[in-house]
C-alpha cells in the first residue's frame, strides 16, 4: 500500500512534507488547482519538476461533465479538452465526452510524461447505463491504443446516492470486473456525505458498500486507488488490501463532494482541528484549551510527531492556514495506514484496528471522567459504528 | 400428414435406415435416434419451426464446429413447414445417468471439470454463454471425454436479447441467482461458472449445495447466505466457494482464474 498526497492549493506544504519529512509515497495533483502549463517550469517550490512528476498522478477531475461549465473558480477550464471548457450546446454528437477523455489520457502521457494515467470520467446518478457505456467504449479504445509501460486507471466517481444503493453497486461491480476489461485498475472517488457536524460517515450502507467495491476490485486483481480518502480509510484497509490511499490537507481533499464541481462553493472560516491518533478523530482547536486546563493533553497527543508537538505547545496561534496543522494530520494518518498495511494477515489486521478503536473509546471515557466533553464533531460519534462494522464480518 | 408419425415418405425423403433407440421429448423438440448412410445420427424435430432461438442455436453450432466437445450439425431442413435437424450422435452415457460414479472421487470430478473448461473456453472468450449447463446436457464418451449438448438457450452477449427483462430461461437445480432473479443484464460467462460449481458439488456430494427443491434454493439466494456444507474429503473447496458466489462480480473474473481454482 502506498500513500499519495492528494494535492490542491498550497502544494508547497505537500512537497515539503514529502521531501523533508518523508510523508507519503507520491502525489495526485488536482487539475482544479493547477492550470495547464503548471508543470512546464523546471522547479516547483524549489523541487525538481521531473522528480515530482515521476512520483505523481494527475486527476483531471471531469466529474461534473456538462455541469463543470458552471464553475467559475478553479483552473479546470484552462485545459481546452476539459468539459469545463467545452460547451455541449447540442450541436455536437454525444460522443464529445469520449473525445475529451481520450485527449485527457493523451495529455497525461505526452505533456506530463506520466506512467500512471488516471482516465478521467464523470458521475452519473440516473443514467447509469450510460456510465457503463462510456467505460466500455474507453476500454474498447484502450485495447488498441495502449502504450507499453503505462498503467491506466479508470475513474469511478460514486455519488452517495449510488454508493448506498446495493443493486447499483452490484451492477457496477459486474461491469467493472468483466473479463474484457483491460484497465490496470480503478481510481475510486466516493461521496461520503457525513451527517451535519460530523467529518466521517457512520452510515452502515456506505461502509459496507464501499468496502465491497474496494475488496471485490482488489480480489479481481485490479490496482485500487482510493482517492479523496478520509482517515476512515484505516477501517477499510483493516479489512482488505488497497494499493493506494490518498491523504489530504484541507477537508475538500478528504471528503469528496460532487457539488464542488457543479456549483461555486466557499469553505467556511475555521481555526483548524487537531487530528489525534489516540481518539481517531479531529478535535476542534478551541477545545484544546479545555483539554490542557484539565491536564488531558497527554491523552490525546500524537506520538513521535514533530508537528503535533508544535501545535500542542501552549500559546500556539491556531489557524487553518498553517502548514503544521495539516502536516500533523498527514503524518499521523500516513503512519497509521502504513502500520495497518504492514500486517499481511487480514484477521490480525482487523484485530489491530479493533484494538486501536477500543483504545480510542477508552480514551474518550477517560477524558469524560476528567470532565472533558467535546462538541459534536469532536465527540465519539463514529467509533462504535466502526467497531460494529469490523465485528460484523467476524 | 404430420411428420410426428414419421411416415414412409418422410423416412424415404431423408434416407432413414432405421432407429436405434427410443425417442425423447425435449423443451421445444422431439428427438429421434436414427441411422442414415450407416451412421448413427440424432434427428430433432422442432415444434415451433424455425424461430430466433433456433437460428441462434444453429449459428452457435456452426460458429464453434471446430471445437471438439460439442456435436456437429449435418443438415437442417424444412419439411412440410416444420424444422428437421440431423446432428452428430455422441456415443456415451449422459452424466445424469452415471453421476454416482463420481461420488467422493476428487480426481474424477476435477478431471471432468477441466475437460468442460477446455470445451467452453473458446465459447466464453467469444462472448457466448451456455446458460443451461447441467448433467442432462453432458455426455461422457467411452474415452471419458465429455461432450456438451443443447445450446438452445445459449446467448450471444453481443447480440440483442431474445428474452424479456424479468424472465431468464434456466434449469432450476443448476441455475445461478441472476437467472432466478431474471436479471438478463447480469448474465455472462460467470453464470456458467456458477452452474459448473453446482455440478462439481453435486458430483462429489451427490446432493445439491443449496437445498433439494426450488423453494430451498430460491430462499437461500434471497437470503444472501452463501454457505453450504462441504465434505471434509472434498478438495474442491476454493473452486466451489468462488464459483458459487451469489454475485457474479465475486466469482472468478477470468477463465485462467477459474482453471487455477482446480
Amino acid at each position: 500500500m502506498e500513500v499519495l498526497q492528494l494535492t490542491g492549493h498550497f502544494q508547497k506544504w505537500n512537497l515539503d512534507a514529502y521531501y523533508q519529512n518523508s510523508i507519503g509515497d507520491g502525489f495526485i495533483f488536482c487539475a482544479y488547482s493547477f492550470p495547464e502549463g503548471f508543470f512546464n517550469s523546471e522547479k516547483i517550490n524549489g523541487y525538481n519538476t521531473n522528480d515530482i512528476l515521476d512520483n505523481s498522478l494527475f486527476d483531471l477531475q471531469f466529474f461534473a461533465k456538462k455541469e463543470a461549465k458552471n464553475i467559475s473558480k478553479g483552473k479546470l477550464s484552462t485545459y481546452d479538452f476539459h468539459p469545463a471548457a467545452n460547451n455541449d450546446d447540442g450541436t455536437q454528437t454525444n460522443t464529445w465526452i469520449e473525445g475529451l477523455i481520450k485527449r485527457g489520457i493523451k495529455y497525461q502521457i505526452e505533456m506530463l510524461g506520466l506512467k500512471n494515467v488516471i482516465i478521467p470520467n464523470y458521475y452519473e446518478n440516473n443514467n447509469i447505463d450510460q456510465f457503463y457505456g462510456i467505460i466500455k467504449m474507453i476500454n474498447h479504445w484502450l485495447k488498441s491504443n495502449r502504450i507499453d509501460g503505462v498503467r491506466y486507471f479508470m475513474t469511478v466517481p460514486l455519488t452517495y446516492h449510488t454508493l448506498i444503493d446495493e443493486n447499483k453497486i452490484d451492477k457496477l461491480l459486474y461491469e467493472l470486473t468483466d473479463m474484457n476489461i483491460s484497465f490496470d485498475g480503478y481510481y475510486i472517488v466516493c461521496e461520503s456525505k457525513p451527517d451535519n457536524m460530523q467529518k466521517v460517515s457512520t452510515d452502515f450502507k456506505y461502509l459496507i458498500n464501499l468496502y465491497t467495491v474496494l475488496s471485490v476490485l482488489k480480489k479481481q486483481k485490479f490496482v485500487t486507488i482510493y482517492s479523496y480518502a478520509n482517515w476512515d480509510a484505516a477501517v477499510f484497509l483493516s479489512l482488505t488490501d488497497i494499493d493506494y490511499i490518498s491523504i489530504g490537507t484541507y477537508e475538500n481533499l478528504r471528503n469528496f463532494s460532487i457539488k464542488r464541481f457543479t456549483v461555486n462553493e466557499d469553505g467556511g472560516p475555521s481555526k483548524g482541528f487537531y487530528f489525534s491518533e489516540k481518539v481517531l478523530n479531529f478535535i476542534k482547536s478551541p477545545l484544546l484549551d479545555l483539554v490542557r486546563l484539565k491536564k488531558g493533553i497527554d491523552l490525546i497527543k500524537n506520538e513521535n510527531n514533530i508537528f503535533s508537538d508544535v501545535i500542542l505547545s501552549e500559546g500556539y496561534p491556531w489557524s487553518n492556514q498553517k502548514p503544521e496543522v495539516h502536516k500533523n494530520y498527514l503524518l499521523a494518518v500516513s503512519r497509521l495506514l502504513k502500520e495497518i498495511a504492514e500486517i499481511s494477515d487480514l484477521e490480525t489486521r482487523r484485530n489491530f484496528m479493533l484494538n486501536k478503536i477500543n483504545n480510542a473509546i477508552d480514551t474518550y471515557t477517560e477524558l469524560e471522567r476528567m470532565g472533558i466533553y467535546f462538541t459534536p464533531e469532536s465527540k465519539n460519534y463514529h467509533l462504535d459504528t466502526w467497531k460494529s462494522f469490523l465485528l460484523a464480518g467476524k | 400428414m404430420s411428420i410426428r408419425s414419421l411416415n414412409q415418405a418422410f423416412i424415404d425423403h431423408y434416407g432413414i435406415e432405421g432407429f436405434f433407440s427410443n425417442e425423447k421429448k425435449g423443451g421445444q423438440k422431439l428427438v429421434y435416434f436414427v441411422r442414415r448412410g450407416g451412421v448413427k445420427q440424432v434427428m430433432k424435430l422442432f415444434d415451433a419451426g424455425k424461430d430466433e432461438r433456433f437460428n441462434r442455436e444453429m449459428g452457435i453450432y456452426e460458429k464453434f464446429k471446430s471445437i471438439e466437445g460439442i456435436p456437429k450439425i449435418y443438415e437442417t431442413d424444412e419439411y412440410h413447414g416444420e424444422t428437421v435437424v440431423f446432428e452428430e450422435y455422441i456415443d456415451g452415457e449422459t452424466l445424469s445417468d452415471i453421476f454416482s460414479k463420481y461420488e467422493k472421487d476428487n480426481a474424477s470430478v476435477k478431471g471432468l471439470l477441466k475437460e468442460l473448461f477446455v470445451i467452453l473456453t473458446p465459447i466464453w472468450k467469444d462472448n457466448y454463454v451456455h446458460r443451461d449447463l447441467k448433467p442432462e446436457n453432458i455426455i461422457i464418451q467411452p474415452s471419458n471425454k465429455p461432450v456438451i449438448l443443447d445450446f438452445g438457450i445459449a446467448r450471444d452477449l453481443n447480440a440483442d436479447s431474445i428474452t424479456a427483462t424479468g424472465f431468464q430461461p434456466h434449469s432450476w437445480k443448476w441455475a445461478a441467482p441472476e437467472q432466478y432473479d431474471g436479471k438478463k443484464d447480469m448474465i455472462s460467462y460467470r453464470t456458467d461458472f456458477f452452474s459448473l460449481g453446482v455440478i462439481g458439488f453435486f458430483l462429489f456430494h451427490q446432493s445439491l449445495p443449496f437445498g433439494p427443491t426450488w423453494e430451498d434454493i430460491s430462499k437461500k439466494f434471497k437470503s444472501g447466505d452463501e454457505s453450504f456444507l462441504i465434505d471434509q474429503r472434498c478438495e474442491l473447496n476454493s473452486f466451489l466457494a468462488d464459483t458459487m458466489r451469489f454475485r457474479p462480480s465475486h466469482r472468478p473474473r477470468s477463465i485462467e482464474d477459474l482453471i487455477n481454482l482446480i
